[in-house]
């Protein structure tokens, strides 16, 4: 799964300035926001090389970007849905993903931004990763 | 293991936060008391930690899908334009409005970046290509007015702004009805026909290329752009671009030919105007939803026959009728008829069936709006000669055994020439030939090979012509007899050959208006008009109708049979002379009664291709008429037991059906339905048919059950192999395609009649 890098922020950047009347009263509150925008278009084009591939239509080889995962497209739908499950429970850990997986953000500059120490910082990263892993890992096997 | 639902997650996590900020072997000692307390929840954190164990040593989220892409905003200057704000996202990249930064135009523009990265050859083609399009000039094309790539290799298209619409939902709101929305369409016409002058194909026309200003302007975006793309892809960057370029083609509204591979064309564009236009008319997409996975949507464009437009309306969407100023009901009448063939000719699987070119298909729509005849028309009439075909003329079957039948035919044929003229060598001669060609047929001449009917046939007329050379008599008639085997086989161009040659041996030997030369000629015309040529069969037949009066009378049997071929051939020219056709089948018919009375198998014949003419003109009420009186006559003169009758009462069905009257045409079909179950052993091929047309008039009344049972009685019966291969694309079930039972009909039929190997022509 490849895109290059400008074109994510690009996207990312008009799905957002989109929304006409979203105003944020923070820096924290905005990167939350645009974090899971990133996300958003991030699996969009998953999802639509996933079909493209069940179609057998259209191949990508090599890429020319500054941006490459393992991470596979079936995955990282799974990933964004049970993001979403966990966002409803407790926002602070969904974002985090969004801004370390999604967004490349170090934790140390996460926590900077949150206001929080990073040793919290750290354990909201965990404590997401342990949910994650098992929404995903359950879900494959159920 | 158990899955995580919120409720239980809530529970456990004050649990998990406390484990983890605990060291190792604090957590051990305070998970144990836990354990003691509540054995459950300290059993489940286990679980947990267990698994964060796990997902650590996978790496589990450890690389992020970006590295160093943080969010900020993006340049705001490109080239010698100032960005001013997003204004849209689609397959091929972002759009921008923007200014020029100098000031020096006032205007403003759209600024497309595309999604990839270029390298440097590849950026100086794109210019290059970029510029070329930039030529292209015309109100209805938003201009393309730079394109460059920025210095961190990033393409852009430099853009005329246009403020509107996606042309469908213009349409929608302004509630135009079909014969404004025909007018606007007529104006994308003009800009596709302009670009194609100037060998510029769309090659990605959809609604959303399509803008529409609030004063009614329309402008047609990205002229070039998905060949601009594909062009400038070369093998060391073929990477991005062929997403890009793929992505850009949606599946949905691509030509058949884009998702095969094949030659992209004006044709290309013809057919997406078709599909643009069957979606303003209808509200419907021809290859429908758009939920199908892409292997579906593919296999719809690619092989599955769209319904008509008139189909396509939906009788209960008030919405979609209200939003084109009528009912359901009207709009699908005013749809009906012209503008389904209209489309339909735009939408053909095969490109070369299409509309020649935007301006035929542009003059077509305006024949239209002046109430005049379309040449679209022609291809629904010799949709119904080929029905006409396959009922009067010997089937079309490939089998080898037909060729054996054939044989025989020649040697009956040839056995009679022999009584004739008492020429022992030339019987002699005969047998030769006769030998040769059933010499391919056996095995130890023609080892290890499948002998085909073909291999039969090429070998005999290969003799014929080299090896009766001392014998123009002979040449010339096997030539007749050879050229209609091929012309039963559907192998028409071949016979056309042979027909050609044989006239000319008849012509040199017996004379031009003898009557085996004359016969030839009626042949050739035959064989003409099925290989599509229609204006030279209506010529030749002319000519030969003329000789044929002259020689041998106006009411000889040939003349008679001439015109009634004339009748076809200029109905299914589709300019307005199927009057002609019908008056000269009427003179035809008149003769017969006379001649032969009125009950006889020929007057009858001829009535019912009276009957099949007018309901091809659109006097599908005239057709029940004279079909009536054909099935009162055969009943009288037959009875009901008799094939020409159970014909002639399937016939009046489908013509019931095609006037909508269904319950004209089910109490048909069921009387007749009846006959059959009486009559017949249980797998006579009219029984199937019968099945096959009741099914369909079942599908009209809305009765789908019922239609669905009378399928499997066709398919289960004796069905003619080639309407059973063509159910899953028959227009008449259209309706089903989305109904699995239906799809397991398909396939039962495909069980039940394997497809036959073609016979081709060289």
């Amino acid at each position: 799964m490849t895109i290059s890098a400008t074109t994510l922020v690009h996207q990312a950047y008009i799905e957002m300035a989109e929304r006409e009347g979203v105003s944020f009263p923070d820096q924290a509150r905005f990167m939350g926001y645009a974090a899971r925008v990133m996300r958003g278009v991030i699996i969009d084009h998953a999802r639509s090389r996933h079909a493209q591939k069940r179609g057998g239509l259209f191949e990508i080889t090599s890429l020319v970007s500054d941006m490459e995962s393992p991470a596979d497209d079936r995955e990282l739908t799974r990933i964004s849905e049970a993001l979403d499950d966990l966002a409803k429970s407790d926002a602070a850990l969904a974002e985090i993903v969004d801004l370390r997986f999604f967004c490349g953000f170090s934790l140390a500059e996460i926590a900077a931004m949150k206001g929080v120490s990073e040793r919290t910082a750290q354990r909201q990263w965990e404590k997401a990763r342990i949910y994650l892993h098992r929404a995903i890992r359950a879900g494959v096997e159920s | 293991m158990s899955s995580l639902n919120q409720e239980r997650w809530r529970e456990i996590s004050p649990y998990l936060d406390q484990a983890l900020t605990l060291s190792s072997p604090e957590r051990e000692s305070w998970i144990e008391s836990l354990r003691a307390e509540k054995p459950e929840t300290a059993a489940f954190l286990q679980e947990l930690l267990d698994e964060q164990v796990a997902l650590a040593d996978e790496h589990f989220l450890e690389h992020p899908m970006v590295q160093d892409g943080k969010l900020s905003p993006p340049p705001r200057t490109v080239g010698a334009y100032t960005l001013i704000s997003p204004i849209g996202r689609g397959g091929m990249g972002t759009v921008w409005l923007a200014e020029r930064s100098d000031g020096r135009f006032e205007r403003r523009v759209a600024i497309k970046f595309l999604n990839f990265a270029m390298e440097r050859a590849g950026a100086e083609r794109f210019r290059r290509e970029g510029s070329f399009l930039a030529r292209l000039a015309h109100p209805h094309i938003a201009q393309m007015i730079d394109a460059g790539v920025t210095p961190d290799g990033q393409p852009y298209l430099v853009l005329e702004y246009c403020e509107g619409e996606h042309v469908d939902e213009y349409c929608d709101h302004q509630a135009l009805d079909v014969h404004a929305r025909i007018h606007l369409f007529l104006d994308i016409l003009a800009a596709v026909a302009h670009a194609h002058t100037n060998l510029i194909v769309h090659r990605d026309l959809k609604p959303s290329n399509v803008i529409v200003a609030a004063s009614g302007d329309v402008k047609l975006l990205d002229f070039g752009i998905a060949k601009l793309l594909a062009d400038t892809e070369t093998p060391a960057e073929a990477t991005v671009v062929t997403l890009e370029a793929g992505a850009a083609l949606t599946p949905r509204f691509a030509a058949p030919e884009q998702l095969t591979g094949g030659q992209i064309t004006t044709a290309t564009d013809v057919y997406a105007l078709g599909v643009l236009l069957y979606q303003l008319l209808t509200g419907r997409h021809p290859v429908g939803a758009a939920t199908q996975s892409t292997v579906e949507l593919v296999r719809a464009v690619v092989e599955t026959e769209p319904p008509r437009i008139s189909d396509a309306v939906d009788e209960k969407d008030e919405d979609a009728a209200r939003k084109r100023g009528t009912s359901p009901e009207k709009l699908r009448r005013a749809v009906r008829g012209d503008l389904d063939l209209i489309v339909a000719k735009a939408i053909r699987k095969n490109p070369t069936e299409r509309y020649a070119s935007v301006s035929a298909f542009e003059e077509d729509l305006r024949r239209y709006l002046d109430h005049q005849p379309i040449s679209a028309r022609a291809d629904a009439l010799s949709y119904r000669l080929r029905k006409y075909v396959r009922r009067h003329r010997v089937g079309v079957a490939v089998a080898a055994g037909l060729v054996l039948v054939l044989a025989a035919f020649s040697m009956i044929q040839a056995i009679e020439l022999r009584r004739i003229t008492r020429e022992r060598d030339r019987a002699d001669r005969i047998a030769e030939f006769m030998t040769g060609i059933f010499k391919i047929s056996d095995p130890n001449e023609h080892a290890g090979q499948a002998v085909t009917a073909r291999a039969v046939l090429d070998k005999a007329a290969e003799d014929i012509r080299n090896n009766l050379n001392n014998d123009p008599e002979l040449r010339a008639r096997m030539l007749h007899v050879m050229g209609r085997a091929y012309l039963n086989l559907g192998l028409y161009s071949r016979a056309e050959a042979l027909f050609r040659e044989g006239i000319q041996a008849s012509a040199s030997v017996r004379g031009q208006n003898s009557t085996d030369t004359l016969r030839m000629t009626h042949d050739l015309a035959w064989a003409l008009l099925q290989e599509g040529r229609v204006a030279e069969a209506e010529s030749v037949e002319r000519r030969l109708l003329d000789t044929q009066r002259r020689v041998l009378g106006p009411q000889h049997g040939d003349t008679l049979a001439t015109m009634e071929e004339l009748a076809f051939t200029v109905c299914n020219e589709g300019k307005g002379q199927c009057a002609e056709g019908i008056d000269l089948t009427r003179h035809v018919l008149d003769q017969h009664e006379r001649t032969l009375g009125p009950d006889a198998f020929y007057t009858l014949a001829t009535m019912n291709n009276l009957a099949i003419m007018l309901a091809s003109d659109g006097r599908v009420q005239e057709a029940i008429d004279v079909q009536q009186e054909s099935l009162k006559r055969h009943l009288r003169h037959f009875g009901p037991d008799n094939i020409g009758t159970v014909n002639a009462m399937l016939d009046l069905g489908e013509f019931q059906r095609d006037a909508g009257r269904e319950d004209d045409a089910q109490a048909t079909l069921e009387n007749l339905l009846a006959i059959e179950k009486r009559t017949f052993a249980p797998d006579q091929g009219e029984t199937a048919a019968t099945e096959y047309d009741l099914a369909s008039v079942f599908l009209r009344k809305g009765q789908t059950d019922r239609a669905l049972a009378s399928l499997r009685a066709a398919l289960n019966g004796d069905l003619a192999p080639r309407i059973a291969e063509g159910l899953p694309t028959d227009p008449l079930f259209a309706s089903l395609r989305n109904d699995p039972r239906f799809r397991e009909l398909t396939i039962l039929a495909q069980k039940r009649f394997p497809p036959q190997p073609p016979l081709k022509a060289n």
